[in-house]
């Protein structure tokens, strides 16, 4: 369903021309489970954020379910970022002053849903969740991995196509890292297609499938590849 | 509309938020109660004297060495001055008319005396030729002959006269079951207790007395009662005013050949500060203009200073949510939706602001009701005030919010 | 020594961290700058207008108002008694031996005239006085003195130029010796006055209360002699003169002389109260003083208040000016808040490396108290605008818009207090952050 071919971002600064991603094309079908790997500096974010609209690119092309991507409007992207992609940003992102309630419907009042739309939809994403019960709580009364959750729930209320997972558990302990990890999979499971950055090597194993990026450009498709060879670390429960 | 959230949101950082209500509150009560103000020495300003103010000119002159009888010197001065061409009439008169300050002198329309009839009137003293010199229109009646003026001995007093010219609105307060010019003919009597009649002749159209200024129940009831009486007095020490009337646009030259004129009649006299109908009424306002000013002034820096508090809050609110902005993008908010966030914020808080405003002005308005003397404030003036303060939140805040839309989506993913 | 540097410390981190934030900074000095400025400039006219003119004496003198009724009616218990003198009244008076000093007297113009001297003859002030006026107003001498109490009885032609007189008549020079022609008679010249500009002129309440006097003074003794009617001020008769002539003007119920006694202490103050009630009823007989009593004593400041300078206008200009100023202080407030907020990481370092919160709430105040020092300075700039402004507006303000030493000291420290005061939440607030919380990561 997202098809790149070809797609360079370049940033430029008075001195310095940086090119975050040359000629960079990809594949990846609905359904998909997809890592995106590769060391810092890469630019697996900015792929993250070319996919999903945040950034625009300079040159290629990007098809999102067939349709073109390139040159569109600040509205009509934001809306598809509002009604197809789910976010989940590594530093959560949730908005401190508002309640969990308030955090997941951000996203589902810019939709136009109705009131009564929005209610049922976000008490279904926070009991996917599992924090039904905390909705009226601050994102501050929260751990980390719970916090992480409500932004997975909010990603998800407005039932995207995509989900684009920016380190998803890159502040988490092994302990919530896990159990991030199996919602993700129980939400690919039930066909949401799901673009993971990561660097954590066995975060890219629990992914179906891996794209590594070096330098801007892809690595090695379609082959599971590890990047960094060392000792694998045993997850004692 | 995100109206909960966005209070929700605002409650949660409510320093902010408190400081400019309060803000906006005070500015509306403040500038409210100034416009009401300004109004009512603007209206104090523009209230009609009902003499000719622009074209009447007085000079306060006097002998160097006095002579016994002043009586024909003086008339043969004013004969000079209105033989000037240019000069519509000439009169003496006894003070200036409009300075602020004047003659006040108790007058009951009834012969009974320890009446509860007596009123005071404001009163002036010239000859035959008052009306035309001042301007003043005479409705009934008739004016005062030459014979009927009395001169003082030399420093001496003259008084009282045996008729006196009222203004209409005297005449019906005097006498309020006539018909006005059935009021031409009856007599007053001066003071508690003297038994002397006056005859009023004529009825003049409303002049204002000196007090029409004034803060007070009295100054407002009486503010055109004003009477004229054919009496010149030569007290010693004491100049004589003679006002003189010229045509439009001729004042300034007839100043100078009315001086140049008494000079030539006798070189050994006084001037003491010639002046012109205009400029002891502007002096008069002075005071009323002076508060409008200061009220004006103050009300300006004040709207700009909340003006600035709410830019400054907004600006600050905007830096701090930058993050917050960029995610809310980055989950498919446009850049209307981020600009009325901030708009609807404006005007959450702006309403906060002006229901407190409003109470607080009205509060300040029976404070100064109660201290001043002033009349109700009309109610128009609040909402008028709430406008102001919206448009100016509006104003203010759009700053802010376009630079808050153009926070780049790609903001949510940097990490801190 | 110790604490010497800390404070020099202490404001050299103020300055740093004053100037690491110019715009926020600069704003706050200019609002409250322009909140001081515009309070300053009201308060300023407004002390002088009330301030004591006489703070030494002001207990001691006093003035008198007689509730002369002639006739009986309703409604006139209210009503308050006429504040000037008829003459007859004064003088009777002025034979009590209870004040230990009085000053009778009122103002008329005449003809001045220096021919010897080169001057041309022109008009001015005249005053008539007993010779208590120069005692009991404390008025200085550049030359000469008063006349006597002795010259005062035998009505001699003697007088005492103020001091803008003697300009204008001797260019300033020494003219006690000089003879001089007024009103038609000769004057010998015994004393010229130093600067005499009491604000407001409380002994002269009815012609330019803001002035320097001008012209010049003889024994009231004269007034039945000179027949010099009382010009520019206030007069009111009760009943009209029963002739026509000067002298029947002295002998009418017509009130127009200032009259002002010293009474040092409380039982001199209640025997003349007394006296004049006694007086009051015995005059009864002549049909004067019918109606109830309201015979008043006004000392000085009790008299300014009777005349009520301003009265509810300055009271509302004074409640806009400070109204004014609170907005300032929220919009200061508001700003330091902001810039507080905005250190959080910093404070949250300084604590994490061991600065305690009292410390750092001192360094805190510090640097609001510079900021509000600034605001002072250039809030008494803009209150010097402000008063020149008023100056334009208002012609006879001229003498009272300055600026002296207490006035400046107040603005200054007004600013410090109330930028503290607008400060103080902000800065204890921010010492409460926890240490480090800020240190990692959101």
């Amino acid at each position: 369903m997202l098809r790149m071919k070809g797609v360079s971002k370049i940033y430029r600064t008075d001195l310095i021309e940086t090119h975050a991603l040359r000629d960079f094309s990809v594949e990846i079908g609905a359904g998909d489970f997809v890592a995106v790997t590769g060391p810092s500096g890469s630019g697996k974010t900015t792929l993250l954020n070319i996919a999903g609209l945040l950034e625009s690119f300079d040159d290629g092309v990007y098809e999102l379910d067939g349709i073109d991507m390139f040159g569109l409007n600040d509205d009509d992207s934001s809306e598809i970022r509002n009604e197809q992609i789910g976010f989940i940003f590594q530093s959560f992102n949730l908005v401190p002053d508002l309640n969990l309630f308030d955090n997941v419907d951000v996203p589902l009042r810019y939709r136009g849903f109705n009131a009564a739309e929005r209610k049922r939809r976000i008490e279904q994403s926070l009991e996917l969740v599992g924090l039904s019960g905390r909705m009226r709580h601050l994102p501050s009364e929260l751990s980390g991995g719970q916090q992480q959750r409500v932004a997975i729930a909010r990603a998800l209320a407005g039932d995207p196509k995509l989900l684009l997972a920016d380190e998803p558990t890159g502040n988490l302990d092994s302990l919530m890292a896990r159990q991030v990890l199996d919602l993700l999979d129980d939400i690919n499971r039930a066909g949401t297609t799901i673009v993971m950055v990561t660097h954590d090597d066995e975060l890219a194993r629990r992914a179906r499938r891996n794209v590594h990026v070096l330098d801007g450009k892809v690595d090695d498709s379609n082959v599971y590849q590890p990047q960094q060879r060392e000792h694998p670390v045993e997850v004692i429960v | 509309m995100e109206i909960r959230p966005i209070a929700s949101s605002m409650f949660r950082n409510r320093t902010g938020p408190i400081l400019i209500c309060l803000q906006i509150a005070l500015t509306l009560a403040l500038v409210v109660n100034s416009i009401f103000i300004i109004q009512l020495q603007m209206e104090k300003i523009a209230r009609p004297l009902g003499t000719d103010i622009d074209n009447t000119a007085i000079f306060n002159v006097a002998l160097v060495d006095p002579l016994d009888n002043m009586e024909p010197f003086i008339k043969n001065d004013m004969d000079e001055i209105r033989r000037i061409p240019g000069v519509v009439d000439a009169t003496i008169i006894a003070q200036f008319l409009h300075a602020g300050g004047g003659s006040g002198i108790s007058y009951r329309p009834v012969p009974e005396t320890n009446s509860d009839l007596v009123r005071t009137v404001s009163v002036n003293e010239a000859d035959e030729h008052a009306l035309n010199t001042l301007g003043i229109e005479l409705l009934y009646g008739r004016n005062f002959r030459a014979d009927e003026i009395l001169y003082s001995a030399p420093n001496a007093q003259v008084g009282p006269s045996e008729v006196a010219l009222v203004t209409e609105s005297l005449a019906r307060d005097f006498f309020p079951d006539s018909e006005t010019a059935n009021i031409v003919g009856k007599v007053v009597y001066m003071g508690d207790v003297d038994t002397t009649p006056i005859e009023i002749i004529g009825i003049m159209s409303d002049v204002a007395a000196h007090w029409i200024n004034y803060d007070s129940e009295f100054a407002e009831e009486a503010a055109y009662h004003f009477m004229l009486l054919p009496l010149v007095q030569t007290w010693n020490g004491e100049g004589h005013y003679y006002a003189f009337r010229t045509e439009p646009g001729t004042q300034d030259r007839l100043m100078a050949e009315v001086t140049d004129k008494l000079y030539e009649i006798n070189p050994d006299r006084l001037f003491w500060e010639p002046t012109t109908q205009a400029e002891i009424v502007r002096m008069t306002h002075e005071g009323n203009r002076a508060i409008a000013t200061i009220l004006g002034v103050i009300s300006g820096l004040m709207i700009l200073i909340t003006s600035f508090g709410i830019v400054g809050l907004a600006s600050f609110t905007v830096n701090q949510r930058t993050r917050q902005i960029g995610t809310r993008r980055a989950l498919g908010a446009k850049k209307r939706d981020i600009l009325r966030y901030f708009l609807v914020e404006n005007v959450m808080l702006t309403t906060i602001g002006v229901v407190l405003g409003s109470a607080l002005a009205y509060g300040i308005h029976l404070f100064l009701f109660s201290i001043m003397h002033i009349p109700k404030m009309s109610f128009a003036l609040i909402p008028f005030g709430v406008v102001v303060l919206y448009v100016l939140g509006f104003v203010a805040v759009i700053g802010p919010a376009l630079r808050a839309t153009a926070v780049a989506p790609a903001v949510a993913s940097r990490t801190v | 020594m110790l604490m010497d540097s800390k404070i020099g410390y202490d404001l050299q981190l103020a300055l740093k961290s004053i100037r690491k934030t110019p715009v926020l900074s600069a704003l706050m000095v200019a609002a409250i700058g322009i909140g001081i400025g515009a309070c300053m400039t009201i308060i300023t006219i407004f002390y002088l207008m009330s301030a004591n003119p006489n703070p030494d004496n002001s207990e001691q003198l006093y003035t008198y108002a007689l509730h002369n009724r002639l006739t009986v009616r309703e409604g006139q218990e209210d009503e308050d008694p006429r504040l000037l003198s008829t003459y007859h009244d004064a003088l009777y008076i002025l034979q009590s031996d209870i004040p230990t000093d009085q000053s009778i007297h009122y103002q008329s113009w005449a003809v001045y005239r220096n021919d010897a001297g080169g001057v041309s003859p022109f008009w001015d002030l005249f005053r008539l006085a007993t010779p208590g006026f120069f005692s009991l107003f404390d008025v200085p001498f550049l030359y000469g003195h008063a006349w006597s109490q002795e010259q005062e009885d035998n009505k001699a032609m003697v007088m005492v130029l103020t001091r803008e007189m003697n300009n204008k008549l001797f260019g300033g020079e020494n003219s006690v010796g000089e003879r001089i022609e007024v009103g038609g008679d000769f004057y010998e010249i015994v004393g010229v006055m130093d600067l005499f500009k009491p604000l407001p002129k409380y002994f002269e309440f009815d012609y330019g209360t803001f002035t320097e006097i001008e012209g010049a003074l003889v024994p009231f003794s004269l007034t039945p002699t000179l027949e010099l009617m009382k010009n520019s001020g206030s007069r009111s008769c009760a009943a009209l003169p029963d002739g026509d002539d000067f002298q029947s003007y002295l002998d009418a119920e017509c009130h127009w002389l200032h009259h002002w006694v010293r009474l040092p202490t409380q039982e001199k103050r209640e025997a003349f109260y007394e006296m004049l009630n006694n007086y009051s009823l015995e005059q009864r007989r002549f049909g004067r003083f019918q109606g109830p009593f309201n015979n008043r004593l006004f000392n000085l400041m009790e008299w300014l208040e009777q005349l009520e300078f301003g009265g509810g206008t300055m009271t509302m200009l004074i409640g806009v000016a400070v109204m004014f100023l609170i907005v300032c202080l929220l919009n200061t407030n508001a700003l330091l808040f902001a810039k507080f907020t905005g250190r959080s990481a910093e404070v949250s370092l300084k604590r994490a490396l061991g600065c305690s919160k009292k410390r750092l709430f001192k360094q805190h105040l510090v640097e609001i108290g510079l900021v509000g020092l600034a605001g002072g300075a250039l809030g008494l700039l803009l209150a010097l605008v402000g008063l020149a402004g008023i100056k334009l507006l208002l012609s006879d303000i001229d003498n009272l818009a300055y600026l002296n030493t207490d006035l400046v000291i107040i603005a200054i420290a007004a600013s410090i207090v109330s930028t503290l005061i607008a400060g103080l939440y902000p800065a204890w607030r921010t010492c409460q952050i926890a240490p480090a919380k800020y240190l990692k990561s959101q």
